[in-house]
């Protein structure tokens, strides 16, 4: 059980680039992503260990339901993600957070600010469904540049 | 009284969340260990979501490559939360499976924390209770495996469930040589303005108390393994932040062999993360030797 505050070591943890990108292929940008490695002190942990995500982009909240953690290939809505067991997120692995939106993001400097939940249910196979322990909330910020 | 030191890969675990691989990990843990062994916990292995023996098998020859041996592998605490929310089944057959994972790496160890708060409503003794029969059922496979469960916190809850005293019960309750106690130095550690007072997990209660060394000394015959966890050094190598004299004279006078885990912790965000772990983790391993002998 770690001393401090911090679940995580924030340096380093998440890109500085915006990138827009056209997924299915259409000619148009449909998402942006940033890059994020899990640099948790005790990292390895299934999706559901993160039991909530926020994004703010230039003070402006992002919906849910068009926010994705992608890792290893594999699409997860932010909103499901708690529930999952099955995927795990490895030490110092990197993953994208994609945000759907129709154009991609104008290019220039943009303010991030990322909230991860962990659950504290810690170190076990289990997802915290039924909320019993605490969470920790860690805060991310970086501006970040759109190309 | 013959002890022998053991580099917890937690000691360096900043290293791999800055971006070197595993290999350098095991490059210094071979240069520094005294005894050649490493303490795993279950970020480096296959284990997760379901082992993967062939990867297993590759991790242990290529830990074995560097002339290391494993001592222990680590994981699953909070067992009261994970009966909770997934039953006492799936947890009991999650914990057979570390000690089977323990034995194919050839680890003589388990190390299971008991950091685990009670639940809203459950009593001391229920929870006693439940861990009681968790134990029950791993004994066996331990024996079988030949592999010994160490029951570690370092917490000390004041008339609570995670402490060395309810560990220390729990094995001499169940009196198998495969079930013990790994006490945890930080339950020994006197809270001073310089550490943080907080624990991650428990970040809205602060440390205020710790125990007096005659637990410690209580613990001893049940303790084949421990966690000597070291936070911040002096300037003349010391880490006044724990009765290192007092427990070490207490390890000296011991009828057993002893095997410590050097857990350097203070490579933390909230502590001293500028420092170099390597240099901090051998202070740690010159600290137990020059009181050891």
């Amino acid at each position: 059980m770690p001393l401090g505050t911090q679940f995580y070591i924030k340096e380093g943890m998440i890109s500085k680039e915006l990138k827009n990108v056209d997924t299915n292929k259409d000619g148009k940008f449909d998402h942006f992503y940033f890059s994020i490695w899990n640099q948790k002190l005790h990292a390895k942990t299934p999706l559901g260990n993160i039991r909530k995500l926020t994004l703010r982009i230039d003070g402006e909240e992002i919906e849910s339901n068009r926010i994705f953690f992608v890792v290893r290939g594999q699409w997860v809505c932010i909103e499901q993600m708690p529930t999952i067991s099955e995927i795990w997120w490895m030490l110092r692995e990197e993953a994208q957070i994609y945000v759907k939106q129709d154009g991609g993001i104008s290019p220039g400097i943009h303010n991030l600010e990322l909230t991860i939940e962990n659950q504290l249910l810690m170190f076990t196979r289990s997802i915290d469904s039924k909320d019993i322990r605490p969470r920790v909330i860690t805060n991310l910020q970086s501006e970040m540049s759109a190309v | 009284m013959k002890t022998k030191i053991s580099i917890g890969a937690w000691s360096l675990k900043q290293l791999s969340l800055k971006g070197k691989t595993f290999d350098e990990v095991l490059e210094v843990a071979a240069e520094i260990g005294p005894d050649k062994l490493i303490d795993l916990m279950e970020d480096y292995v296959p284990m997760h979501p379901h082992t993967n023996m062939y990867e297993l098998i590759q991790l242990k020859k290529r830990i074995n490559s560097y002339g290391l041996t494993i001592n222990s592998n680590w994981g699953y605490t909070d067992l009261n939360g994970a009966v909770y929310v997934d039953g006492f089944e799936k947890v009991v057959n999650d914990l057979k499976e570390c000690i089977i994972v323990a034995a194919t790496l050839g680890a003589k160890y388990m190390n299971t924390p008991l950091d685990s708060s009670l639940l809203p409503g459950m009593k001391y003794e229920e929870a006693f209770e439940l861990y009681i029969k968790i134990y029950e059922e791993l004994i066996p496979v331990a024996e079988e495996y030949n592999v010994i469960i160490g029951i570690d916190t370092g917490l000390v809850e004041s008339g609570g469930f995670s402490s060395p005293l309810t560990a220390l019960k729990l094995v001499k309750s169940l009196g198998s040589d495969y079930l013990t106690t790994t006490p945890d130095f930080e339950a020994w550690r006197r809270p001073t303005d310089d550490i943080p007072k907080v624990f991650i997990e428990t970040a809205d209660i602060e440390k205020t108390e710790y125990l007096p060394v005659d637990v410690f000394e209580e613990c001893l015959p049940y303790s084949p393994f421990l966690h000597a966890k070291f936070l911040r050094f002096d300037e003349k190598g010391e880490e006044p932040h724990f009765p290192i004299a007092e427990m070490m004279s207490l390890v000296k006078q011991s009828s057993r062999e002893h095997t410590f885990c050097i857990e350097y912790e203070g490579w933390i965000p909230d502590l001293d993360p500028h420092l170099d772990p390597v240099i901090e983790t051998k202070k740690g391993i010159d600290l137990l030797k020059r009181y050891l002998g």
